[in-house]
């Protein structure tokens, strides 16, 4: 009885061997979920690349949500604060003022605001764009290309197949990177 | 019920299901080739600005060719040869094309002009200086000391005396000496000294140097062309914004000009693609080309180099396609003489 018992008790040496052993096991556990985790499959949403983009105007009609979680946005560093503004006067009216009748977008969703002689500075109201891509074209075409289109993940529901990236033309529509959700414009033209 | 019955049944379920996925699929347009659908109120259309009646346009197509360079930049002519700038490349064509010289550069020129035995090339923020009309055995390119304050060169002039330089980013035109050291400051904005500056929304500030030695400098946001006195006293200035075709649309106009030997002035615009001649005192004279002239074959991303680039060979007007990289020659309808001209002017 007494032999058994001291067989059965342990020693200082079993015990720290299997404590060190237990946590070898445990970080090396931790180590490889932590591993899984960074090799599995990135999170992606769906994106407009702007380079690519020709503002057909499927983006406003395709998305499954209504109105579109596309919008338009812009880059302030690119703009001219142009006084004739091409994405937000309606060209050939013969006047430049801001009447409703004079405005490029059909739904008065660009805000203008003066700044100083003669720079004016445009604003999107996002709660009335469609995301047609009108004051997109003109911007593009006339001015510095400061509006273009991105889809809001504050709307998008992240559809498995984007309805709009099917109907695009030009292939523009794509997934990217959950953490840089965004394909913006920079004045040094880098993404 | 029989069999028979029930397989009857079935086959009918089936045909119509399959009927019902078919005019599903033909119904909807899953592809986007039905068009966006929006009402006529959502298309961009310029179209009515781009009708030209035929009657005004006074030049024709006389050849063009093809530059095998990325992302051509700027275009030049000399007596020896037409130049064209590029991604880190410089190409030295004649008159039919035939390249004669390429040249490596270190970066993409914004751009460049001929003046005697010098090829002066804007490289953004500074100059760098090749012998122009040698066609081998080139030199590294003498290099200016870099511009500050940040400055983005967008056009260049010269003459035997100095080199006048357009910078986008300060909206100010330099006067240097021909060793790149700055004599003057032109038309940068000076509210105490009644300077009202240069409006220049995007990175098109074209300027060039007429007979007489004065600086012209496209005031694009005012949609003019401004006549300046070598010190910078602004001397005369014509061109307004508007829908006729002798005015400038878009936000910003002319994009890029150029003088004829003989003192008119030849614009492009953005916006519309087009082409026009005016003579010296600002007075509309002709279309060069039209957008039918120039038009892109099928929809495109628009880069900055979309605008037409414009250089002139005597009574010539030569007109290169950025993205298409096509330099073509247009000349005038009627004098059939000008570009026989211009040939025996050096070409």
């Amino acid at each position: 009885m007494a032999d058994e018992k001291k067989n059965t008790a342990l020693t200082r040496r079993e015990v720290i061997q299997g404590s060190l052993l237990g946590a070898g096991a445990a970080a090396l556990t931790a180590l490889a979920a932590r591993l899984a985790v960074a090799s599995g499959p990135k999170s992606t949403v769906w994106q407009i690349d702007p380079a690519k983009c020709i503002r057909c105007g499927n983006c406003a009609t395709y998305c499954v949500l209504k109105p579109s979680a596309v919008k338009c946005v812009h880059a302030y560093a690119l703009c001219g604060y142009c006084k004739i503004c091409l994405g937000y006067f309606e060209q050939g009216r013969g006047d430049w003022s801001a009447r409703a009748e004079n405005q490029l977008c059909p739904y008065n969703a660009i805000r203008r605001l003066y700044v100083d002689e003669p720079y004016y500075e445009y604003h999107i109201d996002e709660s009335l764009c469609i995301g047609c891509g009108k004051c997109v074209e003109g911007c593009e075409k006339s001015g510095n290309g400061s509006l273009f289109l991105q889809i809001r993940h504050d709307r998008c529901v992240n559809c498995n197949q984007c309805a709009i990236a099917v109907a695009c033309p030009s292939g523009a529509i794509n997934r990217v990177d959950a953490d840089k959700p965004y394909l913006l414009k920079r004045k040094d033209g880098k993404p | 019920m029989s069999k028979t019955a029930t397989g009857i049944l079935l086959g009918l379920v089936v045909a119509v299901a399959i009927g019902v996925i078919v005019v599903a699929l033909a119904r909807f347009d899953l592809t986007g080739k039905g068009g966006n659908r929006l009402s006529g109120d959502f298309n961009y259309d310029q179209s009515q600005f781009e009708k030209i009646d035929p009657a005004l346009i006074g030049y024709r197509p006389a050849g063009s060719f093809r530059v095998e360079l990325p992302r051509p930049s700027a275009l030049a002519v000399a007596p020896g040869g037409i130049y064209v700038a590029a991604e880190k490349a410089l190409g030295v064509y004649d008159r039919d094309g035939r390249l004669l010289f390429q040249q490596v550069l270190s970066g993409r020129p914004t751009c460049l002009t001929v003046q005697g035995q010098r090829l002066y090339i804007g490289m953004a923020d500074h100059v760098e200086i090749l012998p122009a009309g040698v066609l081998n055995d080139l030199p590294a390119p003498t290099a200016w000391p870099k511009l500050q304050d940040n400055a983005l060169l967008t056009s260049i002039a010269a003459d035997d005396d100095a080199v006048f330089l357009a910078d986008f980013n300060n909206r100010r035109i330099l006067r240097c000496d021909l060793e790149g050291n700055v004599a003057a400051v032109i038309g940068k904005r000076d509210v105490e000294n009644g300077v009202p500056g240069f409006i220049v929304p995007s990175p098109y500030f074209d300027l060039a140097l007429d007979r007489t030695g004065r600086l012209l400098a496209a005031d694009t946001g005012r949609h003019r062309v401004e006549t300046y006195s070598r010190d910078g006293q602004l001397v005369s200035f014509w061109g307004q914004p508007g829908p006729s075709i002798e005015d400038f649309l878009g936000c910003c106009n002319p994009c890029h000009f150029a003088l004829l030997k003989d003192g008119r002035i030849v614009t492009s615009e953005k916006g519309v693609r087009r082409v026009k001649l005016y003579g010296a005192d600002g007075r509309f004279e002709c279309v060069v080309a039209g957008p039918a002239e120039l038009a892109a074959s099928a929809p495109r991303p628009i880069t900055e180099e979309d605008w037409p680039m414009l250089a002139a060979d005597g009574l010539d007007v030569l007109v290169l396609d950025g993205q298409t990289g096509t330099v073509t020659r247009f000349v005038p309808k009627t004098a059939s003489s000008a570009s026989e001209a211009s040939k025996d002017s050096g070409h």
